[in-house]
C-alpha cells in the first residue's frame, strides 16, 4: 500500500480513536456534572444546556474526523473535478467532469445517479431538501422532538443534539474556510490516470515514457511542497531547515493518493512556478510542450495545499468560531 | 526596474542522469550545479554543495556575508534547461541591491561559457504565454 494512503489512513485511525476517547470523556464529564443536578429542578435546565455544550465539542471533533475521511478517499478526484482547467488539460472525454457525467467513476453514495436524477426531475431535489430539512430540524433543534421521560434519557438526547450542532459548526467552518467543493463531494471515490497509457501516448510520448507516466506516483517521490523545502527558520530560531517530518508530512507535501506520475507532474506544474518539467521514461516532460497553464497566486494557494491541511484549517476555524460563540454568550466553554 | 530571475538555456553539458531500470536515481544537472558553484566561489560567494531536488533538479544555497540567495538548476533535456534565482536575504526587507549584483554576475558567467547558449531571461514563473525572453536580467 502506498505511503501517502497509509499516512492518511493512520491519521484517520488516530482521529477516530481520539474521537472515541473525546466522546467518552465528554460524556463522562456531562454525566458526572449532572448526577448532582438531576434532583434539583431549579438547575436541571441549566444542566441540560451544559450537556448540549459538551456534545457540541464532541461534534466538532466528529466533524473533523468525517471530513478527513472523506478527503482522504476523494482528494485526487476532487482536485480534478474542481480544477477549472481539467477540461483543458485532459484529452477529449477524459476530464473528471466528463467521467462523472458518463458515470464511469466509482462513486460512493450514488452521487452521479443523484446528479442525473436532479437533472431529469428537478422537483425531486426540492422534495429531498424539504425532507432533509425536517431531518436536520430533528437532529439540531431540541424543541423539534419530545422531551424524554427520564432525566438521564433527556441528557442523552441533548448530548446527541449538541454533537450534531457541533458537527454542523465544523462543516460550516470548512465550507467557509476549508473547502466547499471538498465538502460537497465528500464520499466520491478517487479517479486518476493510473494505467491510462493511451492518455500519455495521445500527449505525444513514446510507449516507454507513456507507460512510465501511467504508473503510480511513488511514495518516495518529491511531490509538491506547500512550504518550499529550501525555507529556513529565522536566524533567531537557529536559521536551520524546518523539521523533515513536517516538510515531507501530509500537511505540507502534496501528492494526492491515487495519482499517476503524469497526474502529479501536471498538478505540480500548475501549482509550483519553480517547476518547469522533468524527465520520464527517457523523454522530456515539459509543461510548456503540453501547453499546460499555471494557476495564479490564489490557485497556487488553494490547489497547492494538501487536503489534510485544508481540512485542518477548516476545523480550526470552526472550533474557534464555536468557542468564541460560547464565550460571547457567557455560557460554559468546552 | 523589473528583475528577470529565471534563465532558459540550451545546455552543452553532458547528460549526467543516473537511471536504474526505469527509475531515475539522480536527476540531471549536477555537473552544471558544480560548475556554477566553482565559478560563483571564484567571485567571492560562499556556496553549498549541490542539493539533489529530484524532479526539480539541483539546488545551491549561496551566501554573500550572512545574506542568502538561492539557485535551482532544472534540466529537462539538452534543449530545455532553466536556472531560477531567488532572493532569500530577508522576508521583510530583502536586499535588492545584492540580488541585482548576483544576477549581473550570473549573466556574466553564462555569457562567458558557450555551453549556455542561447540564453533567455524571464520574470518569476518562467516562460508563460505572452512573455518574451530578453537578453538580460533587467527590464528598464
Amino acid at each position: 500500500m502506498r505511503h501517502g494512503v497509509k499516512l492518511l489512513e493512520e491519521s484517520g485511525d488516530r482521529a477516530a480513536a481520539a474521537l472515541s476517547d473525546a466522546t467518552r470523556q465528554m460524556r463522562g464529564q456531562g454525566g458526572e456534572a449532572l448526577q448532582h443536578a438531576g434532583e434539583k429542578p431549579a438547575i436541571r435546565a441549566v444542566a441540560v444546556d451544559a450537556v448540549r455544550d459538551i456534545g457540541r465539542g464532541a461534534g466538532v471533533v466528529r466533524g473533523g474526523v468525517h471530513a478527513v475521511e472523506g478527503l482522504a478517499d476523494s482528494a485526487n478526484f476532487i482536485n480534478r473535478l474542481t480544477d477549472p482547467l481539467d477540461g483543458l488539460k485532459s484529452p477529449p472525454g477524459q476530464s473528471a467532469a466528463a467521467q462523472l457525467g458518463r458515470g464511469i467513476v466509482n462513486l460512493g453514495g450514488g452521487v452521479a445517479d443523484y446528479i442525473q436524477k436532479g437533472v431529469d426531475d428537478p422537483s425531486s431535489v426540492v422534495r429531498d431538501i424539504r425532507e432533509k430539512g425536517q431531518e436536520w430540524r430533528r437532529d439540531l433543534d431540541p424543541s423539534a422532538t419530545p422531551v424524554e421521560p427520564t432525566f438521564n434519557a433527556e441528557l442523552g438526547r441533548n448530548f446527541n443534539i449538541g454533537q450534531n450542532q457541533g458537527e454542523l459548526a465544523f462543516n460550516v467552518g470548512s465550507l467557509v474556510l476549508g473547502g466547499p467543493a471538498a465538502k460537497a463531494v465528500k464520499g466520491v471515490a478517487e479517479v486518476s490516470n493510473l494505467g491510462n497509457v493511451e492518455r500519455y501516448v495521445a500527449q505525444g510520448f513514446g510507449p516507454r515514457a507513456a507507460a512510465r507516466l501511467a504508473e503510480p506516483y511513488p511514495a518516495t517521490g518529491m511531490g509538491s511542497h506547500f512550504i518550499s523545502r529550501d525555507t529556513k527558520l529565522p536566524s533567531f530560531l537557529g536559521g536551520g531547515p524546518l523539521p523533515q517530518s513536517y516538510m515531507d508530512g501530509p500537511f505540507n507535501k502534496l501528492a494526492p493518493p491515487g495519482s499517476s506520475i503524469g497526474d502529479m507532474y501536471e498538478l505540480h506544474f500548475a501549482v509550483d512556478p519553480r517547476f518547469y518539467g522533468t524527465r520520464a521514461g527517457g523523454e522530456r516532460w515539459s509543461g510548456r510542450d503540453l501547453g499546460l497553464p499555471r494557476y495564479g497566486p490564489l490557485g497556487q494557494l488553494w490547489y497547492g495545499s494538501p487536503a489534510p491541511l485544508k481540512a485542518r484549517i477548516g476545523g480550526l476555524g470552526a472550533a474557534t468560531g464555536n468557542g468564541l460563540h460560547d464565550s460571547e454568550g457567557g455560557e460554559s466553554g468546552w | 526596474m523589473t528583475l528577470r530571475p529565471v534563465v532558459e538555456f540550451r545546455s552543452g553539458f553532458p547528460d549526467d542522469t543516473v537511471e536504474d531500470d526505469d527509475e531515475i536515481v539522480q536527476w540531471p544537472g549536477r555537473n552544471i550545479a558544480e560548475f556554477l558553484k566553482a565559478t560563483l566561489e571564484s567571485l567571492g560567494y560562499r556556496v553549498s554543495e549541490p542539493v539533489h531536488a529530484h524532479e526539480h533538479g539541483w539546488e545551491l544555497d549561496i551566501w554573500r556575508g550572512n545574506k542568502r540567495l538561492w539557485l535551482q538548476i532544472s534540466v529537462l533535456d539538452a534543449e530545455e534547461c532553466y536556472l531560477t534565482a531567488e532572493n532569500k536575504t530577508s522576508w521583510l526587507w530583502p536586499d535588492v541591491k545584492l540580488f541585482r549584483a548576483f544576477l549581473s554576475d550570473l549573466q556574466q558567467i553564462l555569457e562567458a561559457d558557450s555551453r549556455f547558449s542561447p540564453i533567455g531571461w524571464y520574470p518569476k514563473g518562467g516562460p508563460t504565454r505572452g512573455v518574451a525572453p530578453t537578453s538580460g536580467p533587467f527590464d528598464a
